[in-house]
């Protein structure tokens, strides 16, 4: 009993609070219309039913023709999740260009260099002065692969 | 209560002496109090592992046959400078001429872990020297000796930068973001060892110290020394000021502590390990080691006028920078190391353990450190003076 009623206040909690900024994430993906589906309104579904900012990269559309669209897609992890399954029962080719940010943490001398420059604040000392990488916080913007003065930030493609 | 460091070498070759790292003896005086610890503890272990650019690095191979009297050399494509047949002097900045990310820094790094590089001379050519052209791959092992000078192996306190103006800057503070929005420090604080011992009372010329896992000796002032540097109330500068130079031979060094680096439109650094013991020779000593962050003040400096004289945003403690945020012309300004206080701790904990399995001995300063000398400026004069 007590288990339901928790996921009934959870259920509640989420449709009270709004889409805290610190949480948002975006992804990069690929958009390949086929020609019947080239006149789909596609940014303006995603900012309506799921709360997501859509950054168009590159675009080559033109009517009747098929079409491809780069863009980043910046929203709640789950929303985003939910708009790229809807995409897809859409009959558009929908395929994601993951970017991560890595830490050879074996090699890190935890100065904190990346810390400085990191304003989405993903990037934090602990309290014995280890460096600690949230990565839910991360917006993979890259000022920290630059800053890093003994070359231990990397970007995963 | 008082000791000397004869009295307390005894004590650690009798396996007696009571070592603390900085934060233990910290924690120790919070709860015990300070008479518990001047009463008990013989030595302090201090460290620091901060970013230096001042560091060069004297090699000498043995001859090559026909005998070469070196002129123009470089290691890994790294230039080095000669100093005598074959001596050379290599700059930890010096940087390689197809990657400008590779620096003496990094050849220091790859000769201690005992890897092979690639050293390409050419000779002078004379008459006892004429070997005009030599290239050879060598390690560690196929040295003479090499030995490394760190014209600024301590700096007692460093500033806080931060950026006012329309641009990011790429410093030797690191990235500063415009309009306030971050702000570097340099230091490890209350782990400083010429924070512990403020006015050098136990550090001097001939100090026997740790450098990187190997034996250093203090070899007096370093670069940009300012010991008239204004003090706050607890007689610790608020900006850079006493400074200090090392050497230690390489050939026992970990690359653990020696690591080179290399800051975005900046250049080469090399973050390097220091820890000093500091005996607990009397009152006044065991006192300034008592000192805590929040005590501990830096001057805010902002880099957006690349000139001398910087405007300035006031003071800060270190506590309030170890905090993350720190108020910066009223506006709260995200505040990040650049020294690796981490590692500052685990050299502390090693030093401490190499005092007890009495590999370390303390030594007697052979001469005082020169606290009278004032930073000079240089400028352009258009004549010599008569």
């Amino acid at each position: 009993m007590a288990a339901k009623k928790n996921k009934k206040t959870e259920k509640i909690k989420e449709q009270i609070e709004p889409a805290s900024s610190s949480l948002r994430t975006r992804k990069r993906v690929i958009l390949s219309f086929p020609p019947s589906l080239v006149q789909t309104p596609v940014t303006y579904m995603l900012a309506k039913e799921y709360d997501i900012v859509s950054n168009i990269l590159r675009a080559e559309i033109a009517p009747e023709e098929s079409g491809k669209l780069v863009m980043e897609m910046d929203g709640l992890p789950e929303n985003l999740d939910k708009a790229i399954e809807r995409i897809k029962e859409s009959g558009i080719e929908i395929t994601e260009i993951a970017r991560k940010v890595t830490f050879a943490m074996d090699k890190c001398i935890h100065c904190g260099a990346c810390i400085s420059v990191c304003l989405a604040g993903a990037l934090k000392l602990d309290k014995d002065f280890h460096l600690e990488f949230i990565e839910p916080k991360c917006t993979v913007c890259e000022m920290c692969v630059t800053s890093c003065p003994v070359d231990v930030v990397n970007i995963d493609i | 209560m008082q000791r000397t460091c004869s009295e307390i070498n005894e004590k650690i070759k009798a396996g007696k002496a009571s070592v603390l790292t900085a934060l233990e003896a910290k924690s120790l005086i919070a709860e015990k109090g300070f008479k518990t610890f001047l009463n008990t503890v013989d030595i302090v272990t201090t460290a620091s592992f901060e970013m230096n650019t001042n560091s060069v690095l004297y090699l000498n191979f043995g001859q090559t046959d026909p005998l070469i009297y070196f002129s123009e050399v470089s290691i890994n494509n790294v230039p080095a400078y000669p100093a005598g047949p074959t001596d050379l002097v290599l700059p930890c900045v010096s940087f390689s001429k197809d990657d400008h990310k590779y620096s003496g820094a990094n050849v220091l790094e790859e000769l201690i872990k005992g890897n092979d590089l690639h050293l390409k001379a050419i000779g002078r050519n004379l008459e006892v020297f004429p070997n005009k052209e030599f290239e050879t791959w060598f390690n560690l092992k196929n040295l003479n000796h090499g030995r490394l000078l760190l014209n600024q192996a301590v700096n007692q306190n460093n500033i806080v930068a931060t950026n006012s103006g329309d641009k990011d800057i790429n410093s030797h503070m690191g990235t500063l973001i415009a309009h306030l929005e971050n702000s570097t420090y340099n230091s490890s604080s209350c782990l400083n060892p010429l924070v512990n011992d403020p006015f050098c009372k136990t550090i001097g010329i001939g100090s026997r110290i740790w450098v990187a896992g190997a034996t250093g000796y203090i070899v007096g002032h370093g670069s940009n020394h300012n010991p008239l540097q204004k003090r706050n109330d607890f007689n610790v500068p608020v900006g850079s000021a006493i400074t200090l130079s090392a050497i230690a031979e390489i050939g026992n060094m970990n690359s653990k502590w020696v690591r080179g680096g290399f800051l975005k439109s900046f250049g080469p650094v090399l973050y390097i390990g220091v820890g000093i013991p500091i005996p607990v020779l009397n009152e006044e000593i065991a006192s300034s080691i008592a000192i805590t962050d929040d005590k501990i003040h830096s001057t805010i400096v902002d880099f957006s006028i690349p000139r001398r004289t910087k405007p300035t945003f006031g003071l800060c403690t270190y506590s309030e920078l170890r905090s993350s945020t720190v108020l910066i012309n009223k506006k709260p300004t995200l505040s990040a190391p650049l020294s690796s206080m981490a590692g500052a701790i685990e050299i502390t904990q090693l030093v401490k353990e190499s005092i007890l399995s009495k590999n370390l001995l303390l030594s007697e300063p052979i001469s005082a450190i020169n606290m009278n000398v004032e930073v000079k400026k240089l400028d352009s004069r258009l004549a010599e003076l008569v």
